[in-house]
C-alpha cells in the first residue's frame, strides 16, 4: 500500500484561479520524491494538502490509507512539514522550547517531551544550542531546527517546501545531509523545489508540475531531459552530458 | 522560583509599590537595582533599557507637578509649580520607575514559555477567560516582538533607500512605512498560524507546569510577609511624621 495516495485532486483558489487539476499520485513508503515546477505551478498547494492545511475540494488525499480530513491530528502527526521560511515556523523562545512545541501539542508527558527534544536536537546536530534563542542561529541551523521541530512529532513523511531558498553553500549541504540521513532512516521525503540541481542526485523519483497538472513523473534520469519544457532548469552537469553528482561529494 | 508563585509575588509586590510613600520608594528602587545586578544586569545594561521609559516617566512627573495645587515652590517661579506638586510628581515618577524595574526583572528571569504556562494555569479559574489562547498569544507576542521590530526597521531602511526622506509630508512618510510593514506582518501571521496547525496546535494543547512544592508556598508567604511589613513600616513613618506622603 502507498503511504500517500492522491486521487483526482483538484483545487481552485477563492478568486477562481485553478491551482491543481486532476492530480493522481501514489508514493510508496520510504521513497525520496522531488516535485519541481515553476512559480505558481501548484507545488506548495499540493504539499499543503498532505497534512490538511488545505482540504480537498475535489478528489481525495489518503495518508496510510486514511483520508486526511477524517483525522487531521493523525495526518499532521504523520506528515511533518518544513516550510520555506524557517522564521515563520519557529515559535519557541529557545531552540529546545521550539522542538518541544509539537510534542506538547500531542499531549505527551513531560518526560517523553524532554526525551524527544534531546533525541531530535542530537539527530540534527543542534544539541549544544538548545538554550539559545533561535534567531541567533545561522540560516542552515535554523532550517535544521525546523526539521528537528518536525521530527519531534515522529512523522513517517516529511514534506519540504523550497528547503534551499536563502541558504548559502554550507547551509545547503547541512540540509541535504539531514535529508539523506532521514531517507536512510526510512522516512518518506517529498521535496518541492524549482531548483532541482541541489537535490536531484539523491532523489528516486522526479515529478514535474506545470500549471497544476502532473506533466512528467518517473525516475530522475528519464524525466530530467523534459524539465526545461516546463520552465525548470536542468542541472548543469546534465546539460553538459555528464552524470549529476551530489552536492555532498 | 515557580512561575505561578513568581507571577503572584510580582502582583503582590506591584500592589505594595503602588501604595508606598516616597520615603520608602527610593530604598525600594535601590533594592530592585541591586536585585537586577545579582540577576546579571548591572547599571550598564539597566540604564539604556530604563532610558526608553524616561520620556513617559518625565511626562507623568511634570503632569502631576503642574496639576497639583498647593504652596508655590518659589516666588520667582509660576504659581502652578507647587511644593506639594513636586512631592507628588516625584512619588508618581518613582512609583512607575519601580514598577518598570520589577517588570523588567520578571521578563529577564522568565522564559516566554514559562509565562504562557503560568498564565494558562492562573487563568483557569476565570470563567470568561480563554486561558490557553491567552497564554499562546502572550508567548507568541514575546517571541515575535523582536522579529516585528526587525521587520519595521528593514521596511524603513528600504523606504529611506528609495528617498522617502525627501518627502516633507510626515503622514505620507508614515503611510509608506506602515502599509508594506503591515502587509508583511499579516502575511507572517498567516504563515505562522499555518505552521502551528501543521505542528498539531489545537485549543486542547497541554501546558506542563510542575506541581507546586511546599518551598514554593513558603516563598510566597515570605514575600507576602515582606510586603505587609513594608506597608506597616510606611504607615508608621508617616504617622510619626518622618516619612514623606
Amino acid at each position: 500500500m502507498s503511504i500517500i495516495a492522491i486521487e483526482r485532486l483538484s483545487h481552485a483558489f477563492t478568486n477562481g484561479q485553478t491551482s491543481l487539476t486532476e492530480i493522481d499520485l501514489a508514493v510508496p513508503q520510504g521513497q525520496f520524491v522531488v516535485i519541481c515546477g515553476a512559480n505558481g505551478s501548484g507545488k506548495t498547494t499540493l504539499l499543503r494538502h498532505l497534512n490538511g492545511l488545505i482540504l480537498p475540494q475535489k478528489g481525495r488525499v489518503l495518508i496510510a490509507g486514511q483520508p486526511v480530513q477524517t483525522n487531521l491530528n493523525r495526518a499532521r502527526q504523520m506528515v511533518g512539514m518544513v516550510f520555506q521560511e524557517p522564521d515563520n515556523q519557529i515559535v519557541g523562545a529557545t531552540v529546545a522550547e521550539d522542538v518541544a512545541f509539537g510534542p506538547e501539542n500531542l499531549g505527551l508527558t513531560h518526560l517523553e517531551i524532554k526525551r524527544r527534544v534531546t533525541e531530535c536536537l542530537t539527530a540534527v546536530g543542534l544539541a549544544d544550542f538548545r538554550h539559545l534563542p533561535p534567531q541567533t542561529l545561522s540560516g542552515g541551523r535554523r532550517r535544521r531546527l525546523a526539521i528537528a521541530g518536525v521530527l519531534a512529532m515522529k512523522p513517517q513523511i516529511i514534506a519540504f517546501d523550497e528547503p534551499f531558498s536563502n541558504l548559502d553553500y554550507p547551509g545547503v549541504r547541512q540540509v541535504l545531509e539531514q535529508m539523506r540521513s532521514l531517507h536512510h532512516s526510512g522516512h518518506t521525503l517529498i521535496v518541492a523545489t524549482h531548483d532541482i540541481e541541489k537535490v536531484i542526485a539523491h532523489a528516486q523519483r522526479l515529478i514535474v508540475l506545470d500549471r497544476g497538472r502532473i506533466a512528467c513523473d518517473g525516475p530522475p534520469d528519464t524525466v530530467m531531459h523534459a524539465v526545461e519544457r516546463h520552465h525548470v532548469r536542468r542541472p548543469c552537469a546534465h546539460r553538459l552530458g555528464q552524470p549529476v553528482s551530489s552536492w555532498l561529494n | 522560583m515557580d512561575i505561578r508563585i513568581k507571577l503572584l509575588a510580582t502582583a503582590c509586590m506591584g500592589y505594595t509599590l503602588l501604595t508606598l510613600s516616597a520615603s520608602l520608594l527610593a530604598p525600594a528602587l535601590a533594592g530592585l537595582i541591586i536585585i537586577h545586578s545579582t540577576a546579571g544586569a548591572g547599571m550598564q545594561r539597566l540604564m539604556p533599557a530604563l532610558a526608553r521609559f524616561m520620556p513617559f516617566l518625565l511626562f507623568v512627573f511634570i503632569a502631576r507637578w503642574l496639576s497639583t495645587p498647593g504652596r508655590p515652590l518659589c516666588a520667582a517661579l509660576p504659581p502652578a509649580l507647587t511644593i506639594e506638586g513636586l512631592q507628588i510628581g516625584m512619588t508618581a515618577g518613582l512609583r512607575l520607575a519601580a514598577l518598570v524595574l520589577m517588570s523588567m526583572l520578571l521578563t529577564r528571569t522568565t522564559l516566554p514559555s514559562q509565562f504562557s504556562a503560568g498564565i494558562a494555569w492562573l487563568g483557569r479559574p476565570i470563567p470568561w477567560l480563554p486561558e490557553k489562547k491567552a497564554a499562546i498569544m502572550l508567548g507568541l507576542a514575546l517571541r515575535l516582538l523582536p522579529l516585528i521590530l526587525q521587520q519595521l526597521k528593514e521596511t524603513a531602511e528600504a523606504q529611506r533607500a528609495r528617498g522617502v526622506g525627501n518627502r516633507k509630508n510626515p503622514i505620507f512618510r508614515l503611510t509608506c512605512l506602515a502599509l508594506p510593514a503591515m502587509r508583511q506582518l499579516f502575511a507572517r501571521a498567516d504563515h505562522l498560524a499555518d505552521a502551528m496547525l501543521a505542528r498539531g496546535y489545537t485549543d486542547a494543547r497541554v501546558w506542563h507546569v510542575p506541581p507546586l512544592k511546599p518551598r514554593d508556598f513558603f516563598n510566597l508567604f515570605y514575600i507576602g510577609l515582606f510586603c505587609l511589613l513594608l506597608c506597616r513600616l510606611d504607615a508608621f513613618l508617616l504617622s510619626s511624621g518622618v516619612g514623606l506622603s
